[in-house]
């Protein structure tokens, strides 16, 4: 038995377990969206956020170390390193927009029930392409890879929409304040960073997984 | 005396060979990680060992035919050419082959002492070096191609699996075919005595030990970036031709196999550029090498025989 699992380890190798480490990152990401869900104060979402995102720094580390320590065959070094790096960006992104969500608070009702709602749009984008992230990368099956990233990129163009919809709504709206526009702006891109790195990281996953078998 | 001095040049030769070549047997298991350096030394050992045991001995025609009269002296003049060009082509850093420049080497010493090599047979082998080495890229692009199309892409991880425990069983043909030929053609080159055969056998295990360090750094960083697939490919293309070869007793370069595979695989990428210079540059080396341990070995005999 012990024989047998020294045998699969030796054949499965860096790659294989690298990957499915990475997974865990998005699972925190997962998280963080639920956070950002949740009804909890802003200041309560902001630490569990900060918590998180010190959490994925340190899978991040450590899966760096075991990479560049020569886990994984040199020619997907640099890929491997991208992917996880991209997917630690999906976390900062997301913190970093907990942040600007904590740091001002719009003050017009009606203002702030439009943003939130487009607000909340926007997460449940995230979660959907964190989840569609997640199946790509445990999946088995090239073509199916194929078909993820296109969900993917169709989910980041449905963001596009959004950020889209919330700058005309900050641009045509009368009576709005430089600081409340300023934070939709802020929102509307941080928004985006999060999808935009989900897409890049699914871009990432697919070259490796075509460069492993070339 | 004379026997002491053999023993101890062949171990000196074999040391060197064994390290120098383990990087194209199982450097590629090694810097792609699929084994650690322990584990891919070992097995280029036993690799070795069985390849000179079980086929070395088919090389005795190569060796019969080119050399047919041996004795002491001429069998050191022809293991310190070999050593010295050997040590002068690694100090420069240029590919070369111990099986081009020792048969040279022992073909100018016959030549010297006014005997004639068998023709035919050093026709063939002449034949054989040119035409695997043009028959090597062509085949590489059809094993690679061929791979390619049995890759299993709806089950990745499983086809990655297997292509690398092939990698692994390559790897270990490849040591097993240096070890019938390269090693084999030099063994039996030396008079038999049990002084040559327990110095054989440790310098192949003393120099995939102590000399294959900085090749494997290199194997891994510099000279080819390591898939899976085109791994295989240049293992597979090597052993094929160098068992081959060994079937006919030829002593055949596997560095030259190894580098004419690595081409094909490169031209099997139809988006690669294959740069035609250091294909020049390392054709060259081996016909300069070779010409040189003629040379030499022709010119120790003719003054000291």
């Amino acid at each position: 038995m012990a024989r047998i699992r020294l045998f699969k380890k030796l054949l499965s190798g860096g790659e294989e377990r690298i990957i499915g480490e990475s997974t865990r990152i998005l699972r925190i990401g997962i998280e963080a969206t639920d956070i950002l869900k949740s009804g909890a104060s802003m200041g309560t979402k902001l630490e569990k956020v900060r918590n998180l995102e010190k959490l994925s720094d340190n899978v991040v580390f450590g899966l760096s170390k075991e990479i560049t320590s020569g886990g994984v065959a040199p020619n997907l070094i640099d890929n491997l390193l991208e992917l996880i790096n991209t997917e630690d960006n999906i976390i900062d992104s997301l913190y970093n927009l907990t942040r600007e969500l904590s740091r001002y608070e719009i003050r017009e009702k009606g203002i702030n029930a439009q943003i939130q709602a487009e607000l909340g749009s926007f997460i449940d984008l995230a979660g959907q392409a964190l989840q569609i992230l997640i199946k790509m990368e445990t999946s088995d099956d090239l073509y199916r890879m194929g078909r993820y990233r296109a969900e993917i990129e169709k989910v980041e163009e449905s963001g596009d929409e959004i950020k889209d919809s919330m700058f005309d709504f900050a641009y045509h709206r009368h009576n709005i304040n430089f600081k409340t526009f300023y934070h939709i702006f802020q929102i509307a891109h941080m928004s985006d960073d999060v999808l935009d790195n989900c897409e890049d990281a699914s871009d990432s996953f697919l070259t490796i997984m075509s460069s492993i078998i070339s | 005396m004379l026997g002491i001095i053999v023993s101890a040049l062949a171990f000196v030769l074999i040391m060197l060979v064994s390290g120098n070549n383990l990087p194209a047997c199982t450097g590629s298991i090694i810097a792609s990680n699929i084994v650690t350096k322990k584990w891919g030394v070992l097995l280029a050992i036993m690799g070795y060992l069985s390849g000179l045991f079980a086929e070395g001995s088919l090389l005795g025609r190569g060796v019969y035919s080119l050399m047919p009269f041996r004795s002491n002296e001429l069998v050191i003049i022809a293991l310190s050419v070999a050593i010295v060009i050997f040590l002068i082509a690694h100090k420069m850093r240029v590919p070369q082959s111990l099986s081009i420049t020792f048969a040279f080497s022992i073909l100018g010493i016959t030549l010297a002492l006014g005997r004639r090599p068998d023709m035919l047979f050093t026709s063939e082998m002449l034949l054989f070096w040119v035409a695997a080495f043009l028959f090597a890229i062509p085949f590489s692009i059809f094993v690679m191609n061929t791979l390619k199309k049995r890759v299993n892409r709806r089950r990745i991880w499983s086809s990655m699996h297997k292509i690398k425990i092939a990698l692994v069983v390559a790897s270990f043909f490849a040591a097993f075919t240096l070890g019938a030929n390269t090693i084999g053609f030099v063994y039996y080159t030396l008079p038999h005595s049990i002084y040559n055969d327990a110095a054989v056998i440790l310098a192949i295990i003393a120099g995939s030990i102590l000399f294959s360090g900085g090749e494997l750094r290199r194997i891994g960083n510099e000279i080819i970036p390591i898939r899976y697939i085109n791994s295989f490919t240049t293992q597979f293309v090597s052993v094929v031709l160098v068992e081959c070869a060994t079937l006919f007793g030829i002593p055949v370069s596997n560095t030259q196999m190894f580098t004419a595979s690595v081409y094909g695989a490169g031209i099997g990428y139809k988006n690669r550029i294959i740069r035609e210079k250091p294909a020049i540059a390392i054709a060259g080396t081996w016909i300069g090498t070779a010409l040189v341990g003629f040379f030499a070995s022709y010119l120790l005999v003719y003054l000291f025989a």
